[in-house]
C-alpha cells in the first residue's frame, strides 16, 4: 500500500500530462466570433483538477498560445499551438472555426460552434494523432458599457457568461496492443464567464470533462463533482484583440 | 504578422527545452550507505511478522560489477538462503517493484524465504542500477543488465535455467518478461516466472488515463512493453493480482498480460479486494505462500 502511495506520487508527474492533452487542455477559443477582419493573439492556463499526494490539488498546468481572425462578421478562424506538450516533444496544434448560428437584435446573446481538429506528432518516433472536436457555446452579455463615437455606439466594456459544450472524437477502432477502442467521444459540458475590456478578455471556464466515465484505477486522483466520476477542469485564458 | 512572429519565438523557445518523462517510472532511493533489513527505519511494502524472520547466518549481501551503456557499475543484490544449495536446489530470483531500494522489499523477501519452509528456496534481490547501493542511473537498459548481472552470479554459483524461478512485482514484471521472452540475451532464464501487479505498457497507462488512443511515444522513451514480451514467454505462468488494483487495473494491464500469454500453461490468482502492493496481506500471507508453493511445485 505504501510503495502504491509513493509511486502514485510520482506517476502522477508522468500521467498529468498525458491526461491534458486530451480536449481538456485549454478553453472554449472563440465563443464569441471576433469583429469582420480583426486579429487576436490568445494565450491559455489550467487544465483538470488534480490532486497530487503530498503537493496539492491544483488545476494541471497546461498552457497554449493561439492566433484569430475575423473573417467575416459572424465567422472567426483560429489555430493554436500548445506550448506544454512541445516542452515535452509533442507537436500540438488545433485549428477551427467559430460559427455565429444565431443573435439575437442587439447582439447581447447568441449561439455559435466551433469545429476544429486537434493535430499532435512527436519528434521521437513521429506518432501522429488527429481528433476532431466540435464545441458550441450559448453566449449572454449581461452587462455592459458603451460609448458614443464617430461609428455610433461602442462597447467598451462587457460581461458575459456562456454554456456549452465540447466534444473530442477519437476515430480509431483500436488502442494499445490492438484492444478496441470504446471512447470514441469524449462530452464535456462547460460554462464560463468573459470579461472584455477594451482590446482585452480576460475568460473563466469550467469544464466537467467526461462526466459520464470512470474516473477510478487510473493512477491520477482526479477532482469531481461527480465524483467516481470525470473531472473538472479551471482555466484561464487572455486574448488580446489587435 | 507582429503577433505571428511572437507566437513564433515563444513556441521555438519551450520546444528547445523539451523534456522526457521516463525518469518518472524509476522512483528509485539511493541515498542509503548499507542496507539495514529488520532495523530498516524507512517505509517497507508489507509489516510481516516474526515467524518469517531469517538468520543472520542466512542473509548474504552481494556485489558485481556490470557493463551498461558504456559504464561499468556496481551491484548490489541480497541473498537469502544456503549458497551451498545454489548448486543442486531450485532458486528464486525476485524482481522487485519501483520503490526506493531493497529495504523497502526486504519484507518480501522474507515471505519468500519461508515459502515450503524455512530457507526451503533461496531468493536473490536484486537492486537495479541507482536502487540503494547499486551504482548508475535507473534506465531500462540499465535494469536488464542489473538482473543479467544477477543472474550470471547464480550461474557462476551452480545455478542452472531448469531451477531458477523468477518472480516479477510491479516494474519487476519488466526484467521478468524481458528475460523470459528473451532467453538467449541473458546468462540464465526462468523455467518458471510469476508476475505480481504486471503493468502492460506505458501506452496502456497513458490511454487508461487519457481515454484517447495517444501513443507512449508522446511521453516516454522506454520500450517496456509486457504485454507483447509476454508473446514470446514459452514457461509456464502465474499470475498474481488485486481485483482493487488502482494503479494498474487488473482489467487493463493483468488481464492484458495474462490473456496474451500462449505458453504451456498458465494460472491466474486474482485476490478480491487487493489494491497494487497488498495482496499478500490481503489474501492472507499463508494463502499467498500456498499458492506460490503450488505453482512452483507443480
Amino acid at each position: 500500500m505504501r510503495e502504491f502511495q509513493f509511486i502514485r506520487k510520482q506517476f502522477c508527474l508522468f500521467l498529468l500530462v498525458s491526461i491534458v492533452i486530451l480536449s481538456a487542455c485549454a478553453p472554449s477559443r472563440f465563443v464569441k466570433p471576433l469583429e469582420h477582419k480583426q486579429h487576436a493573439i490568445s494565450g491559455s492556463f489550467g487544465g483538470p483538477l488534480a490532486t497530487i499526494p503530498g503537493v496539492a490539488t491544483i488545476p494541471l498546468p497546461y498552457t497554449s498560445l493561439g492566433y484569430g481572425y475575423g473573417l467575416k462578421p459572424s465567422t472567426t478562424i483560429y489555430a493554436n499551438c500548445y506550448t506544454t506538450a512541445a516542452i515535452f516533444g509533442v507537436v500540438q496544434f488545433d485549428a477551427g472555426v467559430t460559427q455565429n448560428l444565431w443573435k439575437n437584435k442587439n447582439a447581447t446573446m447568441g449561439i455559435s460552434i466551433s469545429p476544429a481538429v486537434n493535430f499532435y506528432s512527436d519528434v521521437f518516433e513521429n506518432n501522429k494523432r488527429l481528433f476532431p472536436q466540435l464545441d458550441a457555446n450559448y453566449y449572454f452579455d449581461y452587462w455592459n458599457k458603451s460609448k458614443e463615437n464617430a461609428k455610433g455606439k461602442e462597447k467598451q466594456k462587457t460581461n458575459n457568461f456562456y454554456v456549452g459544450f465540447s466534444s473530442m472524437y477519437d476515430l480509431k477502432r483500436t488502442k494499445a496492443h490492438n484492444q478496441p477502442q470504446t471512447n470514441h467521444m469524449i462530452f464535456s459540458p462547460q460554462f464560463g464567464h468573459t470579461f472584455e475590456r477594451n482590446n482585452w478578455n480576460y475568460t473563466l471556464e469550467v469544464k466537467l470533462l467526461a462526466p459520464y466515465k470512470s474516473n477510478q484505477d487510473i493512477v491520477l486522483d482526479y477532482v469531481s463533482p461527480f465524483g467516481k466520476k470525470g473531472a473538472m477542469g479551471i482555466y484561464f485564458g487572455i486574448t488580446y484583440k489587435l | 504578422m507582429k503577433a505571428l512572429y511572437i507566437l513564433g519565438i515563444a513556441t521555438l523557445l519551450l520546444s528547445s527545452c523539451r523534456k522526457r518523462l521516463d525518469d518518472f517510472l524509476f522512483n528509485n532511493d539511493n541515498s542509503i550507505t548499507e542496507y539495514k533489513l529488520d532495523n530498516y527505519e524507512g517505509r517497507t511494502t508489507l509489516d510481516v511478522g516474526p515467524e518469517y524472520a531469517v538468520a543472520d547466518s542466512m542473509i548474504h549481501f552481494i556485489n558485481y560489477p556490470i557493463v551498461s551503456e558504456g559504464q561499468t557499475l556496481n551491484i548490489s543484490a541480497i541473498y537469502v538462503g544456503d549458497l551451498a544449495k545454489i548448486a543442486t536446489d531450485t532458486v528464486i530470483l525476485y524482481c522487485h517493484g519501483t520503490a526506493d531500494h531493497n529495504d523497502f522489499y526486504w519484507p518480501r523477501q522474507k515471505l519468500y524465504a519461508n515459502l515450503g519452509g524455512k530457507y526451503r528456496f533461496g531468493v536473490l534481490m536484486v537492486d537495479y542500477a541507482g536502487y540503494g547501493l547499486s551504482e548508475g542511473n535507473p534506465t531500462e537498459a540499465n535494469m536488464y543488465e542489473s538482473v543479467n548481472g544477477g543472474l550470471k552470479w547464480l550461474k557462476d554459483n551452480g545455478l542452472t535455467s531448469d531451477r531458477l524461478i523468477q518472480f516479477g512485482f510491479s516494474l519487476g514484471t519488466a526484467p521478468t518478461c524481458e528475460v523470459a521472452g528473451n532467453p538467449s540475451s541473458f546468462h540464465l532464464s526462468p523455467s518458471k516466472i510469476i508476475l505480481e501487479a504486471p503493468f502492460a505498457s506505458s501506452e496502456v497507462m497513458v490511454q487508461d488515463a487519457s481515454l484517447l488512443s495517444f501513443p507512449a511515444s508522446y511521453f516516454v522513451n522506454v520500450k517496456i512493453d509486457n504485454a507483447e514480451e509476454i508473446k514470446k514467454v514459452n514457461v509456464p505462468l502465474l499470475w498474481i493480482h488485486g481485483e482493487a488494483d488502482s494503479f494498474l487495473s487488473i482489467h487493463t494491464h493483468g488481464e492484458l498480460v495474462y490473456n496474451n500469454y500462449a505458453g504451456p500453461s498458465k494460472t491466474a490468482v486474482r485476490v478480491p479486494g487487493g489494491n497494487h502492493e497488498d495482496t499478500p496481506f490481503i489474501l492472507g500471507y499463508t494463502n499467498y505462500l500456498t499458492e506460490i508453493l503450488k505453482f512452483i511445485e507443480n
